[in-house]
């Protein structure tokens, strides 16, 4: 009996353990026998199929940059996107909307062939025809208006264009027998252009050499992510930090502490409105010290001191404007920065040289109706310490001389034609600086000022979604009797037009574009890396097809069969072997020649392109081109100088109403051009915020506490003129009497992107539409910011 | 036997996510959509990740560039029931996407958050699918299945196959994964640390070097570059 | 070999008869389960074919209530063999009528919990690759090797002891269908009830008993470990092993305390499982909540006083933050509410302690879902805070999991008797010899006048 009993001890254990030590047996020799396998396999083996690659070199056009591009071609696919490291601005580098460029070029959104609207405008009843009705409809349009006398009433309005496109676009209307050659830079660098126009006289937006400065300071202007060089300048900061003995530094002056801010070594936050104030109080403090560069002002510079004009008036020079008018209390008090920080940076400023102050270049940062006195005020500061052409310092951007245009000589139409005034109303009376005055476009169509408008050509341009008031925009174009519109995809703008004959993308066209950012001279080579993905064509080409259409003086003025023709007669001014241009993408004099002072160049540099004011090498404090072209101005008139930005000093009882102000600022992750409808860019969208696929807007936690409002609320953005719904996004870095909603949202797309997405949705909110149109004097600036607004909680107020 | 490596300088890193852009362009990483990233689903193999301190206006962000930090003792690659995570010859952490059984046990036990689910089968609108990398390494990954960054293997098989059509030897500069290619600060450096005389492992020695969370004894192969 | 004159016992005819005849509450109990066990199945193929996308899980809560039902499930399979067999080799007597029903809660449970893995897997196809693969290095690979082991002996072991009990019903279950009587007989394995085959299976039983409490603990040791081999905050802990064992065996009792009572109800078995085992098992519950109340206090204490930044993030997110409802419930459920009814020997009765259990068993749950879900929204190196709410999907598979988990249950007492016959019988005939023996002695003594 025992015997048995364990005997059933021994049955009933083995099955236990037998059991378990299958499995465990199975899986563990498994186990040990896989460790073997993988010490010696890896990946699993794929057999790689040959490819058909090839990689070509290209112009990128996501932005204003225009870095050089590789492109991976793998069977007529672009299927990678890499920086060209033979050019000189981003040396190999790319940013992610370059990286993302191939997800425009296969965009879904995209318009595949011409389009015409077929009922009401902006009805959205569209029928796709054929590229020679399209050009037939419109030759026969353009025409028709010029044998009525009434070639004026074209206008062309352009976003960015790059290369050649500018000089087509203004030849053809020239030709043709228009004015209105509308850029949209009043929105962007017009301010700033003529800030260095008034001051250094030269028309041109400056580069800085960050690589060699010691110092420099950014009012506004997001450096790091949306400045007209951002890669040049990425690559000058990480080099000015880790790639030279000295270690530079920068400091980062905005209403909102952006990645400029965030990765310079210094964020000062400022009150919205007022970089003038503090550029100013900086010089106070400078000049207070006597830290400035005494040579360099007292032998290249006018007006520092006071003098007397030729008629024997004394003159108030920049030094006493400064010391009276900007004392450090004072301008701490406009800026809410603390006057010892003021003092500080302005003496390591003047101490650490070569220093660079950098305006804000463009944006809606600089839409403060004060924007052009501020880039001088800002411009001022380079030559109080001698950063003029100097390494290290501000460089004027150089060109390469091409081909010239050939010579053309309008005909009669196209003499009275531009003969009549701009429909902007750029260049004379208010805004006599002013080379254009896009958003003052929508009023005067409505107004029929001056004349009635018949036909409109967008091209790069999407005011309806860009301009303040675009509402009114919209209603402009609905009262244009012709509106065409290049788009590539259909835009809010391009949705009221007539018709639209979609642009090719930058990847499938012949082009040129100049070599900015570095200094030197360059251009660089736009080729198609695919064949069009869809019926699309290249605008230039379209535009000089029309001229041929169109005949006379037009076809004459524009004798080129293909863009690309025009292109390579231009670049046929410059010598260079054009097979290494097209394998290596760029041509460039690859160094910067600094004008010595005094120097023949130096009047290349200083007081160049001068039309009312001396070109004697003379950096103007006081603009004496101001000075000449107003009628008997105040010194104050042809000073740098502060104005309380019209939009917060108008109404104190709005103020009450709306208590905050509303920055905006351009991210990295915006393209120009294909916002809302890149799914990476989309998806990279608020890198701080962790928001994708949708607006927010940033408010100080304390202002918010105040408000009962917590991350995440969805809120109620209002200001006199519009509201938008965004979530709430707490951020300590934002000036405490300010928000900030990122800009490049609020389009709608068409397609269902993901899973469980709508197809037909706006991705965010536009924060342009809270804004109310001005124009600011003299300059033709839009002045729409700082705009005041309130801020609410959205409890079943949805609707 | 080569280990490569990666360090990234966050002082020449400007946030510019260039490298997370590249990463998805060059790896086929599938698009989530507005409502999939609402629900945290997003697959960027190289994701920036920002770190807010302090108050206004003393306020500092830190960013630091995460892909796999491809550790040289990684617990993603013990935790696996299956061995489709592992750890090859050269040090680099993989995923057999035909082995992997979606347990995501991997996915908690990673402390740095790099290793991504897929939720659903990934998704393009079709006119999208053209620019997809047709490397084999990258192609779109199935529903179900784990995937991470992979220091870019395929471009590694393609630097060998480069170098032995050329007829010379493979060497570890001749390779070079997306994310480094485009750093546009010239931030991130890749190479072979087990070289003495490569910049990654003179970086890896600088006394600015750092890895992250190293008291878990990962033994990260990224390294970063202080700030300042 | 059919003994035509034998007389039912009313034990074994009470027993019996729910296998005999079914009642239309019954049927309208299997419905309604049914109903909800089918929404669960579709929406888990509907899961299937769309992917894990459907559920609320991102990145980083990549594990959500999938898999806390496996921790719980597994946990409460610590109700039957673990308590019957600590019972059995401790003796106790009162243990006889509800060791059935323990053991079937543990069979059941493992399958269940086993199948929330596979549930919870994004290649459920590849569910055998960890046989074909394994990597012995992981806890999953344990997991699956001591719940297989588990499972094995605990079939075992609810099998062993229904021999005798299968050997009865295919002698008198002469009414059945044939089907059921052909698998009887199959599983009585011919036992005739010979002293020798008795002594046998005693001595078998007795060994099981003593084999499968090492086998418990590990289970739930190492399904701890899943979570403590890694290094999220508030997972990677020593404790975890033995807090999840006496969480398991906790919410184990109180899932028998549910189940027994329902099947007492609706069985009628009240004669058998009575005031007794209400007011022993109460006791064994209330000493588990303390313990459970004591491991989740040095738990957070321990977390609370260190400095660990993220497990202090972890464990404001769970004291004071979105998981503090979730907190709170558990601790109330696990603890106050148990603690409240149990002391009192009044309220150890069958409704009282039903209520504890079912509070026992939400709170369990909830412990399971706090262990999971939160350490996960607050990663170590998180910048954001992430939210993670199950959707309907996951809520349709628990509950079709839930509802299976009660179908099997139920269906298994339709086919197997819900009492240990033979050995309540036993205990019987053990309480008789006693009370005789008892009786003798007293009439000894009075006979000796002593
Ligand atoms: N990524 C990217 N880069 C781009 C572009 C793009 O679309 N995407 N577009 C290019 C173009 S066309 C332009 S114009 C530039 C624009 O680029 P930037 O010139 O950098 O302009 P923003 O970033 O819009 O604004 C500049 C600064 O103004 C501050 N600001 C905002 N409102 C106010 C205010 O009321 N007062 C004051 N004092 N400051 C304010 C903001 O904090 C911000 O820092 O970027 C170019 N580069
Ligand atoms: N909401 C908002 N408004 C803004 C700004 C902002 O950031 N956000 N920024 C302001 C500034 S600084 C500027 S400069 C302006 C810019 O404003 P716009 O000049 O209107 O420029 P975008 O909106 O960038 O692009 C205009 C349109 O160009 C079309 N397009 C894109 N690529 C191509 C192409 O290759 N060929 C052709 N023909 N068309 C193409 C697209 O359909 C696009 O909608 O907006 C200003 N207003
Ligand atoms: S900076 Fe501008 S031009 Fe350069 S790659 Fe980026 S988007 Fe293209
Ligand atoms: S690309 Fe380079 S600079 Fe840009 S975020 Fe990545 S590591 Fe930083
Ligand atoms: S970072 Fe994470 S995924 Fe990469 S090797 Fe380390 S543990 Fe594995
Ligand atoms: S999800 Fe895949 S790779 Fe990760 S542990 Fe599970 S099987 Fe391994
Ligand atoms: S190494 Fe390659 S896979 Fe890894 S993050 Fe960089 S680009 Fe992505
Ligand atoms: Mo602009």
């Amino acid at each position: 009996m025992e015997k048995v009993s364990r005997r059933d001890f021994i049955k009933i254990g083995a099955t236990v353990t037998a059991a378990g030590a299958a499995v465990a047996a199975a899986t563990g020799t498994r186990a040990w026998l896989e460790n073997r396998a993988i010490a010696v396999g890896s990946q699993p083996a794929v057999a790689a199929a040959p490819l058909d690659e090839e990689w070509v070199v290209t112009t990128c056009a996501m932005c204003p940059s225009g870095c050089g591009l590789k492109v991976r071609v793998v069977n007529g696919k672009a299927v990678k996107i890499e920086g060209n490291p033979l050019h000189p601005l981003n040396q190999g580098v790319c940013c992610l909307r370059g990286q993302a460029a191939l997800e425009a070029l296969y965009s879904p959104e995209r318009l595949p062939r011409p389009r015409r609207q077929m009922g009401e405008r902006g009805s959205g009843d569209w029928e796709e025809i054929s590229w020679d009705d399209a050009l037939a409809l419109v030759a026969q349009k353009l025409t028709d208006l010029r044998q009525k006398g009434l070639a004026h009433t074209v206008a062309f309005m352009y976003g960015d264009t790059r290369g050649q496109m500018r000089g087509l676009i203004h030849r053809f209307l020239a030709a043709y027998g228009s004015p209105n050659a509308i850029a949209r830079h009043s929105l962007d660098e017009q301010a700033a252009r003529l800030g260095m126009f008034l001051t250094q006289g030269v028309n041109g937006i400056p580069v800085y050499d960050l690589a060699q400065a010691n110092y420099a300071v950014a009012f506004g202007g997001n450096l790091l992510e949306a400045s007209r060089y951002v890669m040049g300048y990425l690559g000058t900061l990480a080099f000015m930090r880790r790639g030279r003995p000295v270690r530079g530094k920068l400091v980062a002056v905005h209403p909102r502490l952006s990645l400029t801010g965030a990765k310079a070594d210094e964020w000062v936050p400022i009150r919205p409105g007022t970089y003038a104030a503090l550029a100013l109080g900086m010089a106070n403090v400078i000049i207070n010290s006597k830290l400035y560069d005494e040579d360099f002002v007292r032998d290249f510079t006018f007006g520092f001191e006071d003098f007397t004009d030729e008629a024997g008036n004394l003159h108030m020079g920049f030094k006493r404007l400064v010391l009276e008018n900007y004392p450090l209390d004072r301008v701490s008090a406009i800026t809410g920065v603390p006057a010892e920080i003021i003092a500080r940076i302005a003496g390591e400023f003047a101490t650490n040289r070569p220093a660079i102050a950098i305006m804000p270049t463009e944006p809606y940062g600089m839409a403060a109706g004060n924007s052009l006195y501020t880039a001088m005020a800002v411009h001022a500061l380079n030559a109080l310490v001698g950063s003029i052409d100097t390494p290290g310092g501000v460089l004027v951007q150089r060109f390469p001389t091409l081909a010239d245009w050939p010579a053309f000589s309008p005909d009669e139409a196209a003499r009275t034609g531009l003969s009549q005034p701009r429909i902007d109303g750029a260049g004379t009376g208010e805004l006599p600086l002013a080379l254009s005055a896009y958003q003052n476009v929508a009023a005067n169509i409505l107004a029929d000022q001056p004349y009635p408008l018949n036909a409109l050509f967008l091209y790069n341009a999407n005011p309806v979604f860009d301009a303040p008031d675009g509402a009114q925009f919209a209603q402009a174009l609905k009262k244009v009797p012709f509106v065409v519109s290049f788009a590539s995809t259909l835009d809010e703008s391009a949705a009221h037009a007539d018709l639209i004959l979609p642009a090719s993308t930058f990847l499938e066209i012949w082009g040129d574009d100049y070599l900015e950012g570095t200094g030197y001279a360059g251009v660089s080579l736009r080729q198609p890396v695919v064949e069009p993905v869809h019926d699309t064509r290249n605008p230039g080409d379209v535009l000089l097809a029309l001229a041929g259409m169109v005949g006379g003086p037009v076809a004459e003025a524009l004798p080129w069969q293909s863009y690309r023709e025009l292109v390579e007669y231009r670049l046929s001014g410059i010598e260079m072997d054009s097979e290494k241009f097209r394998e290596n993408g760029v041509w460039s004099e690859m160094v910067y020649f600094h004008a010595q002072p005094g120097s023949p160049a130096w009047s290349r540099v200083v007081g160049r392109d001068r039309v009312n004011a001396p070109q004697d090498g003379r950096f103007d404090f006081f603009s004496r081109e101001l000075f000449n072209l107003l009628d008997t101005p105040p010194d104050a008139a042809c000073l740098p100088h502060f104005d309380e930005p019209p939009t917060l000093a108008a109404n104190p009882s709005e103020a009450a109403a709306y208590p905050f102000v509303l920055v905006t600022q351009t991210l990295i992750t915006q393209p120009r051009g294909w916002d809302g409808i890149i799914p990476t860019l989309q998806e990279c969208y608020g890198l701080q915020a962790n928001r994708k696929w949708s607006s927010w807007v940033e408010i100080n936690p304390r202002a918010a506490a105040g408000l009962g409002i917590e991350d995440g609320d969805l809120v109620w953005v209002e200001s006199p003129v519009g509201r938008v719904l965004v979530p709430a996004r707490l951020y300590e870095g934002i000036w405490p009497n300010a928000v900030y909603l990122p800009p490049g949202q609020g389009h709608r797309t068409l397609t269902r992107w993901g899973r469980g997405s709508p197809d037909n949705g706006v991705v965010g909110a536009n924060p342009i539409q809270l804004l109310t149109n001005r124009t600011e004097p003299l300059s033709g600036q839009v002045a729409a910011v700082p705009t005041r607004v309130r801020i609410y909680k959205a409890e079943g107020d949805l609707t | 036997m080569t280990r490569w490596g990666m360090v990234i300088d966050l002082d020449k890193c400007f946030a510019c996510q260039s490298c997370t852009a590249a990463c998805r362009m060059e790896n086929n990483t599938p698009v989530a959509g507005p409502d999939q990233a609402e629900r945290e689903r997003t697959i960027l193999w190289n994701e920036v990740l920002p770190f807010e301190e302090g108050e206004y206006p003393n306020v500092t962000l830190t960013f630091i560039p995460r892909p796999c930090q491809h550790c040289d003792n990684p617990p993603c690659v013990k935790v696996c029931p299956v061995q489709a995570t592992y750890i090859d010859e050269e040090g680099i952490v993989l995923v057999d996407y035909n082995r992997c059984i979606g347990c995501r046990f991997c996915t908690v036990a990673c402390p740095y958050q790099v290793r991504y689910f897929n939720w659903y089968a990934p998704e393009w609108p079709e006119e999208l699918k053209e620019h997809l990398n047709p490397d084999p390494e990258v192609a779109p990954r199935p529903k179900g299945v784990v995937e991470k960054c992979t220091f870019c293997v395929q471009r590694r098989r393609k630097a060998r196959e480069q170098a032995e059509a050329e007829g010379r030897p493979f060497n570890p500069t001749d390779f070079i994964p997306a994310c480094v290619q485009t750093c546009t600060g010239k931030a991130r450096y890749f190479g072979d640390l087990d070289d003495p005389n490569s910049l990654v492992a003179k970086l890896a020695k600088s006394p600015r070097a750092f890895r992250l969370q190293e008291e878990m004894g990962t033994e990260p192969k990224v390294y970063y570059l202080k700030q300042g | 070999m059919m003994d035509r004159t034998y007389q039912e016992s009313e034990l074994e005819r009470t027993v019996l008869s729910p296998l005999r005849q079914t009642s239309p509450q019954f049927w309208l109990a299997m419905a309604v389960l049914g109903a909800v066990f089918l929404w669960g199945a579709v929406m888990l193929v509907r899961q299937w074919i769309l992917g894990l996308g459907v559920t609320g899980l991102n990145r980083p809560v990549y594990w959500g209530i999938y898999l806390a039902n496996f921790v719980f499930f597994i946990g409460i399979s610590h109700a039957g063999t673990l308590i019957s067999a600590i019972l059995r080799v401790t003796q106790a007597e009162w243990r006889r009528p509800i060791t059935r029903i323990a053991e079937a809660i543990t069979f059941f449970a493992l399958i269940l919990g086993l199948l929330q893995i596979w549930i919870d897997m994004g290649r459920p196809e590849r569910v055998f690759y960890p046989l074909i693969y394994g990597r012995f290095q992981s806890p999953f690979l344990w997991d699956f090797t001591c719940i297989g082991v588990y499972l094995l002996s605990s079939t075992l072991y609810l099998y062993l002891p229904m021999i005798p009990d299968l050997a009865r019903m295919r002698d008198h279950m002469t009414d059945a269908p044939a089907w059921r009587r052909r698998l009887y007989t199959l599983l009585a394995l011919g036992w005739h009830g010979s002293h020798e085959q008795h002594r046998r299976l005693e001595k078998a039983i007795s060994i099981m008993a003593i084999l499968i409490i090492p086998i418990a603990v590990s289970v739930h040791t190492v399904v701890s470990w899943i979570f403590g081999m890694t290094m999220q905050p508030m997972w990677h802990s020593t404790i975890m092993g033995p807090y999840f064992v006496v969480g398991a065996i906790f919410s184990g009792i109180a899932m028998l305390f549910i189940f027994m009572t329902i099947i007492r109800r609706a069985w009628h078995l009240e004669k058998w499982i009575g005031p007794k085992q209400y007011n022993y098992l109460g006791i064994l519950l209330l000493v588990m909540s303390a313990f459970w109340a004591y491991f989740t206090l040095s738990e957070y204490l321990t977390t609370g006083y260190g400095s660990i930044i993220h497990e202090q993030e972890v464990l404001h997110a769970k004291l004071s933050e979105e998981y503090a409802p979730w907190f709170w419930a558990m601790l109330i459920c696990n603890f106050v509410i148990p603690f409240a009814i149990l002391v009192w020997r009044k309220g150890r009765t069958p409704t009282g302690t039903f209520i504890a259990a079912l509070a026992i068993a939400v709170g369990m749950w909830i412990e399971r879902f706090t262990i999971v879900a939160p350490s996960l929204t607050r990663p170590s190196l998180g910048f954001e805070k992430v939210l993670y709410a199950p959707t309907i999907t996951e809520v349709a598979i628990t509950a079709g999991s839930v509802a299976f988990f009660a179908i099997l249950f139920l269906l298994f007492f339709k086919i197997f008797p819900a009492i240990s016959v033979w050995e309540v019988e036993e205990g019987e005939a053990i309480e008789v010899v006693h009370r005789q023996a008892e009786a003798l002695a007293r009439q000894k003594a009075i006979l000796t006048g002593s």
